[in-house]
């Protein structure tokens, strides 16, 4: 099972990675050709959150690869948390980014569109992840310092 | 740094330094270790110390200052910072407006005049010199010593800016409480200059209302500033504060505080997002009735006086009554040529007899900018009841609006409405076949509404602007009340006999009879401009220099009339007439300085005929243009004309 969470990690990543950074690239062009949909103050909104997209995506890759990493290094095929962990992290680095993006679509003056209502979502599943990761690691660390 | 976030502050520090202190201890060897004790003690006294000394100088820089006016919140209002967040566009085209530097505090920044030293003469002698960031204004003025002036002295510190467009007013600490007192002059922008008080006005006296002392707390707050609050108390300590200096979004929005904290829920927010429903709890003057979206702009631009006594003293303790969205009538008494004088106007009236004509022409039309809102509720289109100042104005520019800031902040229209547009919005069969109703080429200068319907009748800032309300070109009005008709406004090379045929011809308008000879046989451009008092004389001056009406009516008929007119006793109509002077070609090399001494000038006007009188007349000569059958200058009828200058007193109350 760690294997195949490995692999899809990994993809997952590289992936999410190759989305943003590319978008990266896009938001980039908008600015540098000065495009009003993104650049004009009644826009500043949808700069802001699209910025935010970009952000936490990359990061959110980068994540994603550091997962893979840490149960290939220093996984032994017993971690149970594992499965749990991994899908919220899948769900997190949809949600994120994904709920960034879609608010930036419609804005209203100050307010991001609904499609932002998916971030805090996908922060809860963040941090679940996280926290099953952290945990996990460390129930294996303090295991092996035992034996 | 409030103390709650010192103390995060020093709980962050300690988290981070612990792991280090901790190998120290346990790793490092001993004088490495007491080395570490010591400059850690050294480090802990040392942030105290600062810390202390920093939440000091912060205290110290949030007393408010006690010799000006100042921003104090209250009564609903929480300032346009509050705005920005969620309306950054809106913020950011009302920052561009000239509406929100009306009122700056005085900073290197916000002066526009050279505080370098110069000394300005205007009665007294004023140097105007930089200490710092401060900006001071040192005077020979016995005014600023005398015993009764508080802090007597003759150095006052520079607070306070009103104006950043045009002009800029500077008014200095007066000691008494937060009253400000006023330098003598302004510093006119384009021109690079200061101009004495009594010059950019048309006036050759100012009256006592314009005085100079407490006149910023009592009056010019009113208009140039947001939620102002006099606080007059018992005259010898103003405790004069305001939401916001200069004429913020809650000037036209109302009060923000309960829209800021109903919409502090984002459910609420979402919920008017996609309802579309309108947000009860401001006030957005594009959704009121045309008469109530007028009221709001009428707080400032119009001729008003208090409704009574008890509005005018709940002003002074606690600000305007009138709210945007409310009527402005229960706030202040709008004033009407005609109508009944109120028993407030009737004292402003005792005081200064003047004060009706200094503000309306004698039909009723007002006759000053920045009080359009009398105008345009005098207007026929205002009958409709859908006419109102946002009809063709916009106090945000859009974000599709292609124009530079600038040019859409200059007066605020809305994209197009500069043009035919803003009338063809409603009269759109005219457009069809405008030359059909106006008799001129359809590309020409007349066949521009504005121009027949909106002439340059009203005066302020030293220049004539259009007149807000609605009117037909008319000789018969301009009989009976001295302003210059539309047609001749342009066609100043014509007499008004030449008008009212054409008038009739065109409009079947019934010619009225024209007693006096020189209207039927002199230019009116002329006759206003020698024969007229001073409003009509800076007005003609005014215009000459316009590229319409130098191109219908031709120039060289000007430069006489216009020389003479830097001999004239008004400063504002020899700045009107150096204007058109620079304008016509060749003559703008000239000495032409309006407030220069008396001798100068005349030699300004004598270099002008001569340059004049060498070059060829066009033929065929004109009598109507006081020329003789050779084409030149008759004398003696400019002379006579010249004479019968009507030197009645004059002032606009701008």
């Amino acid at each position: 099972m760690p294997s195949d969470l490995v692999r899809r990690h990994l993809r997952l990543g590289w992936w999410t990675l190759l989305v943003f950074l590319t978008l990266g690239l896009v938001l980039e062009a908008l600015q540098g050709f000065k495009i009003g949909f993104y650049m004009d103050l009644a826009n500043a909104t949808r700069r802001h959150v699209w910025t935010l997209a970009h952000t936490h995506g990359t990061l959110l890759g980068l994540v994603n690869l550091a997962f893979a990493m840490s149960l290939k290094l220093f996984g032994d095929g017993r971690e149970s948390w594992a499965g749990l962990a991994s899908a919220a992290l899948v769900g997190a680095t949809i949600l994120l980014p994904g709920g960034f993006l879609l608010g930036g679509v419609v804005v209203y003056a100050g307010d991001p569109g609904l499609g932002v209502l998916l971030v805090p979502v996908g922060g809860a599943l963040l941090v679940v992840a996280v926290f099953l990761t952290a945990r996990g690691f460390s129930s294996r660390a303090r295991r092996d310092g035992a034996s | 740094m409030p103390a709650a976030e010192l103390l995060v502050f020093a709980a962050l520090l300690l988290a981070a330094c612990l792991p280090l202190a901790r190998w120290l201890w346990t790793r490092g060897p001993r004088a490495a270790r007491r080395s570490a004790l010591a400059g850690g003690a050294v480090a802990v006294a040392a942030c105290a110390g600062l810390a202390a000394a920093y939440q000091r100088s912060e205290l110290r820089a949030a007393e408010p200052p006690e010799s000006r006016p100042i921003e104090v919140r209250g009564d609903g209002y929480v300032s346009s910072k509050a705005c920005q967040a969620c309306h950054p566009d809106q913020h950011a085209s009302w920052r561009n407006s000239y509406h929100s530097r009306m009122t700056q505090l005085a900073t290197p920044e916000s002066v526009r005049a050279p505080f370098d030293g110069r000394v300005v003469e205007v009665g007294h002698s004023y140097k105007l010199f930089r200490r710092g960031d401060e900006l001071i204004a040192q005077s020979d003025d016995p005014g600023w010593r005398e015993a009764d002036v508080p802090e007597p002295r003759d150095e006052r510190r520079i607070v306070m800016v009103t104006g950043s467009h045009h002009q800029q007013i500077y008014w200095y600490e007066f000691g008494r409480g937060r009253q400000l007192g006023r330098l003598p002059f302004f510093y006119r922008i384009a021109e690079q200059r200061f101009a004495p008080f009594h010059s950019v006005f048309l006036a050759q006296e100012i009256p006592v209302e314009f005085g100079a002392q407490a006149i910023w707390n009592s009056t010019c707050l009113r208009c140039h500033t947001t939620d102002p609050r006099p606080g007059f108390g018992d005259f010898t300590k103003m405790d004069t504060k305001v939401a916001e200096f200069g004429i913020a979004c809650e000037s036209c929005h109302g009060p923000g505080a309960e829209h800021v904290a109903k919409n502090r829920n984002p459910l609420r927010r979402y919920w008017l997002h996609l309802t579309g429903q309108r947000d009860d709890t401001i006030v957005n003057p594009r959704r009121l009735s045309a008469a109530r979206a007028n009221d709001v702009c009428g707080l400032c631009h119009s001729v008003h006086v208090f409704k009574d006594m008890q509005t005018a003293l709940d002003f002074s303790e606690h600000g305007p009554s009138f709210r945007p969205g409310g009527e402005i009538e229960k706030f202040w008494n709008i004033v009407h040529a005609g109508d009944e004088p109120s028993p407030i106007l009737q004292r402003n009236l005792a005081k200064e007899p003047h004060w009706m004509e200094d503000r309306f022409w004698p039909d009723g039309m007002v006759n000053v900018v920045g009080r359009e809102y009398n105008a345009v509720k005098a207007s026929p289109c205002y009958r409709g009841g859908e006419f109102s100042c946002l009809s063709c104005h916009a106090l945000h520019q859009r974000a599709n609006d292609p124009r530079p800031p600038q040019e859409w902040a200059d007066d605020q229209l809305a994209a197009g409405m500069r043009g035919d547009e803003a009338c063809l919005h409603c009269h759109a069969a005219l457009g069809d076949d405008v030359s059909q109703h106006t008799h001129h080429a359809a590309d020409s200068s007349g066949s521009r509404c504005q121009e027949c319907h909106m002439p340059m009748t009203a005066w302020g800032l030293l220049k004539a602007s259009r007149s807000h309300q609605i009117s037909s070109p008319s000789v018969a009005s301009e009989l009976s009340t001295g302003r210059m008709n539309a047609c001749n406004l342009c066609h100043m090379d014509r007499t008004l006999a030449w008008t009212a045929e054409h008038l009739s011809d065109w409009y079947g308008t019934k010619s009225p009879a024209i007693a006096d000879p020189a209207q039927r046989e002199v230019a009116d451009g002329l006759l206003q401009a020698l024969r007229g008092d001073a409003a009509e004389r800076a007005i003609a001056a005014w215009n000459m220099g316009r590229e319409e009406v130098r191109g219908t009516s031709g120039t060289d008929w000007m430069l006489p009339v216009l020389s003479q007119l830097l001999l004239d006793p008004y400063d504002a109509v020899r700045h009107g007439a150096a204007d058109s002077l620079r304008a016509i070609p060749g003559y703008a090399a000239h000495d032409l300085d309006y407030l220069a001494a008396e001798p100068s000038r005349r030699a300004a006007r004598d270099a002008v005929l001569a340059q004049w009188q060498a070059e060829p007349r066009p033929a065929p000569a004109r009598a109507e243009l006081l020329q003789d059958a050779q084409g030149a200058l008759d004398r003696d009828r400019f002379e006579k004309l010249l004479r019968a200058r009507d030197d009645r007193r004059v002032f606009r109350g701008e």
